[in-house]
């Protein structure tokens, strides 16, 4: 039903992939193995490290501080930064969604501003998208923009915001318009500087106590006209194609590697039959995903907008994530909670962070909808 | 590299459309109650499908062809001629001509006897594929540290019947001292051979599954039950999406693995086909369960046509080595690597978790 080409990593990325595990090697900060790791794990020294090193903002132009390689070779870096648990949740938005929304919908001027510092890693973004009566239903958001003098001045909150707490910007989807018959219509990106005393931010935390996201409340920002991305009202079709860069990265099936790693080595040396008939099938669908989010990476490099072929590989992806949680704890000879080991630990760690996984950038169901459409059935 | 992939297409789309012509359910039905489909048969010889030659189909062409046998549900021994043909060819033995099909379990005791210019045997050979009306069969031998490749005429063995899930035969053929002139050391061992089989499978498995989400989802548009299409009703969608992705996931690690074919990165073959195979099942059971429970009672029928497919799919499970077997092969060639290793197929990332 789908089209794709296989995808084969150039040969080149043999050395590229070698660089990064050098580069981890040296530069990444000691600690424990985490699960999650690109969403919760942080180090500004770390980015800036990155940054410097040319692993961020790497397929854009050098002119806003990027540096011109392949979608290809982004990959392996990001993968490689994954499997090492590597501590990159604070640019993590910023190098994937909205430098390129920027770069495609911005203005020269908000390309020069903001690109340089998110490629140097020193620049920190949020999503905002969620709010209480907008989950799933994104279209019914109602955070307002009202024009305001020169600018505009906005009203109202977001939810969920991950790392808001940390970030500097926020972009923003509100309601700009009168809310119309067609929902989409109205809708514009805004960029909103986190410091501005009229952001109230308040956290709010998830399951194991950690703070992760974040409510965000507008008490009448001012939003300067040149705090606009692209045009007014065309904030769906942003959005939209933002949603194809958020769903279809390797982070969406690699979140439990930590714990499918060290899975797999327990199991190998204290449970074969385990390791033959349950191990191996986690990393076929491993190998088999990755695929797949490989061919995504090549139509998004040539312009391409995969956005059904992404929600596959993100329902996918977050599904064997779970299973890979659920296959650990059948094998695993402790109990999750008592971490006096590091398979232990990651097991307890993917249990509390699994709900997560198939909800954030978008729920199973509708994913699974978008792919229903995507075979003709609506 | 992109001639190759045009010639390719055209070699795909000439198949599809000698299948459009003369494949139908009739036929289906035919073959499944013991008839051999000569005349399609020939179709394929005729185009240069059937056999793969210096001159003619190449190995890789003749793999992606496949997935063309599978959404059309040929009942023919169309990938085992194809493997048997490369093996002969590259083993320096002239092809044959006619159907050629290919026996890889045998089971011990095997005798043999080999002078000059001919080998006695003796052993019988189970599950080979469409045997009671092969012209040929390509025997395996294992003979010490040896693997025999014997070219194997009709009058030569003995055959039993018996049938797949899918009602194909899956034959046990036996050789009682048979006198065999045509034979040569393989120039592959057995775990290369049990791959391509694997990979054959697993690209026939990939067309049969678009056929069944191609079925499911043109009936779910077109049976209505309260008032609507089934394809309206959100939990019919959900079962359809999980379809479609299992079939783009079989689909993407087959292409992986037919780009080491093209590569002849014989060692990334044998990998990839064993992932292949292990990620097989997941995929038939979620497609054929789902297809079916969208189809209600009608795709429970003979009548009706889904089961060409479902039953096949079914069978591809087991053939060439379920996934107990590969697995056991996965893990094999693993090793003491780690996972990320192993899945980047480069050694030494870092950070394990025990660190
Ligand atoms: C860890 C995490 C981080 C997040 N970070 C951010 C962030 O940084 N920025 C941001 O803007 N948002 C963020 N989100 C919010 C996320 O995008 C929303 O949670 C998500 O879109 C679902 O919305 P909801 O939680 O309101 O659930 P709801 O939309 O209320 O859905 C609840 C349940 O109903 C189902 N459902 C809803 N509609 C349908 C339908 N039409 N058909 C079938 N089933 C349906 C859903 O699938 C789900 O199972 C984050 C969420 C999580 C868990």
């Amino acid at each position: 039903m789908f089209t794709f080409e296989p995808a084969r990593l150039p040969e080149s990325t043999r050395k590229l992939r070698q660089e990064v595990r050098e580069f981890l090697k040296s530069e990444q900060p000691p600690g424990k193995a985490q699960v999650d790791a690109w969403l919760g794990a942080f180090s500004p020294d770390f980015s800036r490290k990155l940054g410097k090193q040319g692993y961020i903002g790497m397929t854009w132009p050098r002119r806003y501080g990027g540096h011109e390689r392949s979608e290809l070779e982004r990959y392996v870096v990001l993968e490689e930064l994954l499997a090492a648990a590597a501590p990159v949740s604070l640019h993590w938005v910023a190098d994937r969604q909205m430098g390129p929304l920027i770069l495609r919908y911005g203005t020269e001027e908000q390309k020069q501003r903001y690109l340089p510092k998110m490629a140097q890693g020193e620049s920190y973004w949020a999503i905002g998208m969620s709010e209480p009566g907008a989950g799933s239903d994104l279209a019914a958001i109602t955070a307002k923009l009202v024009p305001d003098g020169p600018g505009y001045r906005l009203s109202g909150q977001k939810i969920w915001t991950s790392g808001a707490h940390r970030s500097h910007y926020m972009m923003t989807l509100v309601r700009s318009g009168e809310t119309s018959s067609d929902r989409h219509q109205g809708l514009t990106n805004v960029i909103v500087d986190l410091a501005d005393p009229a952001v109230a931010i308040r956290p709010i935390r998830i399951l194991n106590g950690e703070h992760h996201f974040n409510e965000v409340f507008f008490h009448d920002v001012s939003i300067p006209p040149e705090s606009v991305l692209g045009v007014v009202g065309d904030g769906w079709t942003q959005v939209t194609e933002e949603l194809a860069h958020e769903r279809s990265g390797p982070e969406r099936f690699l979140s439990t590697l930590p714990l499918l790693r060290s899975l797999s080595t327990y199991a190998r040396s204290h449970d074969h039959v385990a390791f033959v008939r349950e191990i191996m099938p986690l990393i076929s669908e491993l190998v088999t995903i990755r695929e797949l989010s490989l061919a995504i990476a090549v139509i998004l490099s040539q312009g391409g907008h995969p956005v059904v072929e992404a929600a596959v590989v993100k329902d996918m992806g977050t599904k064997l994530e779970r299973k890979i949680t659920e296959v650990a704890e059948r094998i695993l000879p402790q109990v999750p909670g008592c971490d006096q080991d590091d398979f232990t630990r990651l097991v307890t760690d993917s249990l509390l962070h699994g709900p997560g996984f198939t909800i954030r950038g978008g729920t199973n169901e509708i994913l699974q909808g978008i792919i229903a459409r995507g075979l003709g059935t609506r | 590299m992109s001639r190759d992939n045009d010639m390719r297409a055209m070699i795909r789309e000439t198949a599809t459309r000698l299948m459009k012509d003369h494949m139908t359910n009739t036929l289906r039905r035919e073959a499944e109650d013991g008839k051999f489909l000569g005349e399609l048969w020939k179709l394929l010889e005729d185009n240069g499908f059937a056999a793969v030659e210096e001159e003619g189909l190449s190995y890789p062409d003749a793999v992606a062809l496949l997935e063309v046998a599978g959404y059309w549900g040929v009942p023919l021994p169309w990938a085992q001629s194809l493997l048997a043909t490369k093996i002969l060819g590259d083993a320096g033995l002239t092809s044959p001509g006619g159907v050629v099909s290919l026996g890889l379990q045998c089971q011990a005791p095997v005798h043999m006897a080999r002078s000059q210019e001919q080998m006695t045997v003796s052993g019988t050979w189970h599950c080979v594929p469409w045997a009671r009306h092969a012209d040929t069969i390509l025997f395996t031998l294992p003979n010490g540290n040896d693997l025999w490749v014997l070219q194997t005429p009709r009058d030569a063995f003995h055959v039993e019947f018996h049938e797949n899930l899918a009602g194909e035969p899956a034959d046990s053929v036996q050789l009682q001292q048979a006198s065999i002139k045509t034979f040569a050391l393989s120039p592959y061992d057995l775990r290369w051979i049990q791959a391509q089989a694997a990979l054959m499978c697993v690209m026939t498995a990939v067309g049969a599954i678009e056929r069944v989400l191609d079925m499911t989802v043109a009936y779910a548009k077109e049976r209505t039950q309260f008032g609507r299409p089934l394809a309206r009703f959100q939990a019919i969608q959900e079962k359809l999406a999980e379809m479609a992705g299992e079939s783009a996931a079989l689909r993407a690690i087959a292409a992986r693995t037919l780009t080491a074919v093209e590569e002849q990165s014989w060692d990334e073959v044998i990998k990839y086909a064993g992932v292949a195979k292990v990620r097989l099942p997941q995929a038939v059971w979620t497609v054929t369960t789902h297809a079916h429970q969208i189809h209600g009672a009608m795709g429970f029928t003979q009548e009706y046509p889904l089961h060409y497919y479902t039953r096949r799919l079914w069978s591809y499970r087991h053939d060439y080595g379920p996934e107990r077997y590969w697995a056991q092969e996965m893990a094999q060639a693993m090793g003491d690597q780690d996972v990320w290793d192993f899945v980047t197929g480069m050694p030494g990332s870092l950070r394990m978790p025990q660190d």
